[in-house]
């Protein structure tokens, strides 16, 4: 069960050194001649969060989180929310508007003065009141955390650190419904039935089209199966898929999966699942079935999945589902063959298309582009929209590095015309999304960290940017107008507007531990926040649209203060 | 003569179960001679009319091709298809209606199976090479599956024939799907299992040399096994165990060359038809007395076939376009009782007959012939000629007699081509070299209608065919490795609608499950794959990977979904 406990805020004003209350700090050491504690690096870096309009600061040692709040004049405000005692781990929910904090509670020994807490799950939203959710059904904290997209679920299993219990069941998991209040959520524990694999990823589908209606899955892949959990109804057990031949000693391990959710009421489009594996040249490809008895009433789950297995002819570095001329397809890229294979779900058929370099990523940029064009450039002959994907993170080798875009939408009819390379030298090691309103826009971060592209998907331009510094981190605006360019623990930032693609830096005298854009309320353009891991932690806040100097402010001991 | 020119031809299982004939002309004699008697017919009422191909003088024409049943049905029961693998020593078994794959443990290696004809139950036998074993496997409407294990089955047993009734079993070895065989070695050793009894009991006897075929009175009082040394009758009548009750020679001679006969066996196991390559004598033996008649044609006899129930034989002297309707529902016939016909103007060497016993389907793949004949049986039997547009090579009628299935020839003859199948069978012409071999090319023709025959081109030369109890649908296969091309093709009728489906890896048999309404098309793959056709909606669906597919556990059902012994919630 779980208990509500309704974090109390506490929010405050810091002052910049430019404020006029700054005095305490200043009469200890004057804005020009500050105290050596003002420079000192903090134990442990706390983890921080960009919530969109808030910096979330998790403060491990005062067991709550600091939201960091932007305003006009580049104001800082900080809120304290408190969260449960013996913070094991945070993460924001995939769409980045929502911090988990799971805390591992606390057991009162005789003498005690600390009480007993349980452990606990906070969950804390922009804008919205936190909640915290209390797990009462477990007495050893779970440190793992696994998030759902749609913000339905959560799932804890046995972490890592010294923090977790001396005996643990690796197949042990919490599913909590965070989208019930915490008066009436339930924690449910539930031990996954093993054949002896340890959960490696979770996966929350959206609803796929099942047998049985529409219903989400939690799919863990664990070193040597699938487990399929109907978050729908966790009352049943899972469903077990190993991968695994009975009468083979060489364990197959799942790498990754891809999801088709399919289209409810379409006996043809029903949903599937695509799984590569990371020491076998087989793809698998799963689909849905209605478990039922003689009397065709619904037995079990009421659904199993249905096995097809795929030799592609190498193992496969990536793969992802999408729609083509011929209709939805598996694409499974394999670099030691230089070629991606596609594979009908349905039939098992396969098509394989030459590739120009041994691409090992694949995005699917459909949806940034709106649509693709088909076979003649134009129209196309599929029944539906076709899909154009990004092929990347190929090899160092010259001329096999960069990125390629492929067209789904010609691959049948005519595959080896449907790669279009793109002349980046660099070894692309991550393609980051860039949101709206400039979502045709990818930026492309290289392997050797001395350069960035911006990848115009439209007209597939791709914009060098060149770094004079090998250690450099990337994070595009969540608003979507720039990159923001630095050098942790460095005195660099820059800037990269998409607009105009012209860097500018930021004038920056503390080390750097992490820069985010958040917005600001209405009518304010959004500010940059550069966070310092000295002092108690510190920011110096610019507004991201002027980048203006003299209008930045710095501040420090923003953990400082009050406690929760 | 038993070929599959360069492919193997299969048939459906719910197509295919007609009584007990033996069709034991699976004979191996590639090297028999390859003319035909062209003399004019001695006996009968009919008239040996002259037929102009023959009549021109050329070469003698090579011996007809009967390509329509070379090859056991694919194993399927009503519900589900089953496929064992001898390296897991599991047989996996498929629902067709779920597409759910199951395993159970069988003996070791098990390697052949076949299905056992049941009303309450699907139910197969599965023969366990390397322990000498049987397994018994029913899987009962619920979903509930029994096994049972007989033991000590004479060794080297490489084929099971199963009663209609389902009581009996009889594992034997055939010698034509052992490589070079020991000349010494006469495979004399059967099998008779007997289902009736918990736990099934079972009987090792002795019968002639070199079994060819095996076969039941349909009142499961006799087994026959087609022997070189004639019939060897066994009755399962009796109290006790079976035992061979005698060996009814085929022939006068008893040096004669068996491999030249193609033995037919009535379904209430009375009469034995014997047809020997070049002869003009049609041999009927009674099996219960031994007696010995002969019935003599016009010419040189091609092909003999008897009907679904046996009462009739039709027997054809292409030389002379000879069809003779022979009565055997009062034993040995009187030849004042055959009706002799002649199909003037068209060369016929063989003879199919449909299920409904009055449709005969005539036609000749010795030569590049793009005719068919319809012949209806009756008091005043009627034919007529339906034109093709491909030479013929092998004719298949639908169930309900309304349709048949013609596939098509080069043009001209080739030259002799054996291929080894999958299933570690060779297909083997049992008469003669092969003519013609398979064009790319097939035939929907409408029998009940007079209407045009739709002809499909295909990629490569069709494989195999499977046709629905009903008729109405009908999957033909389609599988060159060397090009790589492979796929089935399912016709409907009476729309004559033919729909192509690719697959995956080489076809390896094609068959129904009429109780799901699906189609299925094994095919090669390491894992085991199947490919289903909805029958209604042409939706196909593949499964690959049986053994991974049946140990999928779904926990919440409360007892193992996939393999047998395996775990349980």
């Amino acid at each position: 069960m779980t208990r509500t406990i309704r974090a109390t805020p506490t929010i405050r004003t810091i002052r910049s050194c430019r404020g006029r209350l700054f005095w305490v700090l200043a009469l200890l050491a004057g804005c020009g001649g500050r105290a050596p504690f003002w420079s000192s690096p903090i134990a442990t870096p706390p983890p921080t969060f960009n919530l969109g309009d808030q910096i979330a600061v998790v403060d491990t040692g005062a067991d709550r989180v600091v939201l960091l709040t932007a305003g006009a004049n580049q104001s800082l405000t900080t809120t304290a929310i408190p969260v449960g005692v013996n913070i094991l781990n945070a993460a924001t929910s995939p769409d980045g508007k929502t911090l988990f904090v799971v805390s591992g509670g606390h057991r009162a020994q005789l003498g005690d003065d600390q009480p007993s807490e349980w452990p606990s799950i906070t969950v804390i939203t922009s804008g919205a009141q936190s909640a915290r959710y209390d797990l009462e059904n477990i007495t050893d904290p779970l440190a793992g955390l696994a998030i759902d997209p749609a913000g339905h679920w959560v799932v804890l299993y046995p972490g890592s650190g010294t923090n977790q219990p001396f005996v643990e069941n690796p197949n042990e998991l919490v599913i909590l419904d965070v989208s019930q209040s915490p008066d009436t959520a339930v924690a449910i524990s539930h031990t996954l039935m093993s054949f002896g694999g340890h959960p490696q990823r979770f996966t929350f589908t959206p609803p796929l089209a099942l047998p049985i209606g529409l219903h989400p899955l939690l799919i863990v892949e664990s070193d040597q199966d699938l487990s399929l959990l109907n978050l729908d109804d966790l009352s049943k057990p899972e469903i077990t898929v190993p991968l695994t031949n009975g009468s083979d000693t060489h364990l197959l391990s799942p790498a990754g999966l891809a999801v088709y959710p399919g289209v409810q009421g379409d006996a043809t489009k029903g949903a599937a699942i695509g799984v590569r594996l990371a020491n076998d040249d087989d793809v698998v490809a799963l689909q849905f079935v209605a478990n039922a008895d003689a009397n065709g009433n619904s037995i079990g789950n009421g659904f199993l999945p249905t096995v097809n297995l795929n030799n592609v002819g190498g193992v496969a570095s990536d793969l992802a589902f999408v729609h083509t001329d011929g209709g939805l397809r598996l694409a499974a890229l394999v670099p030691s063959r230089n070629k991606a294979t596609l594979i009908n779900p349905v039939t098992s058929l396969t098509q394989d298309v030459a590739l120009p370099a041994p691409y090992q990523s694949l995005s699917v940029v459909t949806g940034a582009l709106g649509s693709a064009a088909g076979c003649d450039g134009g129209t196309t002959s599929a029944t539906g929209p076709t899909d154009v994907a990004l092929l990347w993170n190929g090899t160092s080798v010259a001329g096999q590095a960069g990125v390629a875009f492929w067209e789904l939408g010609q691959a049948g009819c005519q595959p080896y015309r449907s790669i279009d390379t793109i002349g980046v030298t660099d070894d692309v090691a991550q393609v980051l999304d860039v949101p709206t309103p400039n979502a045709t826009l990818k930026v492309l971060q290289t392997r050797g960290g001395d350069a960035f592209y911006i990848l115009n998907l439209s007209n597939r331009t791709a914009a060098p940017l060149e770094i004079s510094s090998s250690n450099v981190a990337l994070t595009v605006s969540p608003l979507g107008d720039q990159v923001w360019t630095y050098v942790p623990y460095g005195l660099t930032v820059f800037a990269t507007d998409f607009a105009h693609e012209l860097p500018r830096s930021l004038l920056i005298e503390r080390p750097v531990s992490g820069v985010y854009e958040i917005a600001r309320p209405s009518g304010l353009s959004p500010a940059v926040v550069v966070l310092h891991d000295e002092g108690g932690v510190g920011a110096t806040v610019y507004d991201a649209a002027t980048l203006e100097d003299t209008t930045r402010r710095l501040y420090a001991g923003l953990l400082l203060g009050e406690g929760p | 003569m038993k070929l599959i020119l360069g492919a193997a031809l299969l048939l459906s299982a719910t197509a295919s179960c007609a009584g007990a004939s033996a069709d034991a002309s699976g004979g191996s004699n590639p090297t028999s001679t390859t003319g035909t008697g062209a003399g004019p017919g001695s006996g009968g009422t009919g008239t040996g009319g002259s037929n102009g191909a023959t009549d021109a003088g050329g070469p003698p024409l090579p011996p007809e091709m009967e390509v329509e049943s070379s090859y056991e049905v694919p194993v399927a029961t009503g519900s589900y298809i089953w496929v064992a693998n001898p390296d897991s020593g599991r047989v996996a078994y498929v629902a067709g209606a779920t597409l759910q794959v199951h395993t159970v443990e069988a003996g070791n290696a098990p390697t052949y199976i076949s299905a056992i004809p049941s009303a309450t139950d699907d139910a197969v036998v599965v023969l366990n090479v390397l322990s000498d074993d049987a397994t018994i496997l029913r899987v009962a409407a619920g979903g509930q599956l029994t096994k049972s294990t007989v033991s000590g089955i004479a060794a080297g047993a490489n084929a099971l024939t199963v009663s209609p009734s389902g009581r009996w079993i009889t594992a034997w070895t055939d010698a034509r799907s052992i490589a070079s065989p020991n000349p010494l070695q006469g495979y004399q050793a059967i099998t008779l299992i007997d289902l009736a009894v918990t736990p099934p009991s079972k009987a090792i006897l002795s019968v002639g040399f070199r079994p060819v075929e095996v076969a039941y009175a349909a009142d499961d009082s006799a087994a026959f096994a087609v022997t070189e040394d004639g019939v060897s009758v066994v009755n399962l009548a009796q109290a006790g165990a079976p035992r061979v009750s005698g060996n009814v020679p085929l022939a006068d001679d008893p040096t004669e060359d068996a491999d030249t006969r193609d033995v037919s066996i009535t379904p209430n196991g009375r009469l034995a038809v014997v047809r020997r390559e070049g002869s003009a004598s049609l041999g009927i033996v009674d099996l219960t007395t031994g007696t010995r008649g002969s019935l003599a044609l016009s010419g040189a006899i091609t092909d003999v076939d008897l009907t679904a129930d046996g009462n009739s034989a039709v027997a054809v002297v292409r030389d002379t376009a000879e069809v003779a309707v022979i009565p055997l529902s009062s034993g040995i016939p009187d030849p004042t009782t055959i009706q002799h016909l002649t199909i003037s103007g068209e060369i016929i060497g063989s003879a199919s007959i449909a299920a409904d016993g009055r449709t005969v389907l005539l036609y000749t793949n010795a030569v590049a012939a793009q005719r068919l004949t319809v012949l209806t049986l009756g008091t005043t039997p009627s034919y007529r000629v339906v034109k093709l547009h491909a030479p013929v090579l092998a004719v298949f009628a639908t169930a309900d007699a309304s349709n048949a299935i013609v596939f098509h020839s080069e043009s001209a003859p080739a030259a002799s081509t054996t291929t080894a199948v999958d299933g570690g069978r060779t297909a083997t012409p049992d008469a003669g070299l092969p003519s013609q071999t398979a064009t790319n090319a097939f035939s929907l023709v409408p029998l009940a209608a007079d209407l045009p025959a739709l002809i499909e081109e295909t990629d490569v030369p069709p494989q195999a065919l499977a046709m629905t109890p009903a008729g109405d649908r009908v999957l033909i296969t389609e599988r060159d490795d060397a090009k790589k091309i492979y796929g089935v093709y399912v016709g409907q009728f009476p729309s004559m609608e033919i729909q192509k489906i690719v697959l995956a890896s080489p076809p390896i048999a094609v068959g129904v499950l009429a109780a799901a309404n699906e189609g299925y098309v094994a095919q090669k793959n390491a894992e085991g794959r199947i490919t289903f056709v909805a029958l209604d909606s042409g939706q196909a669906r593949t499964l690959t990977g049986f053994e991974i597919g049946a140990s999928v556990v779904d926990w919440a059902q409360g007892s193992t979904n996939g393999a047998d012994g395996g775990v349980s919630p």
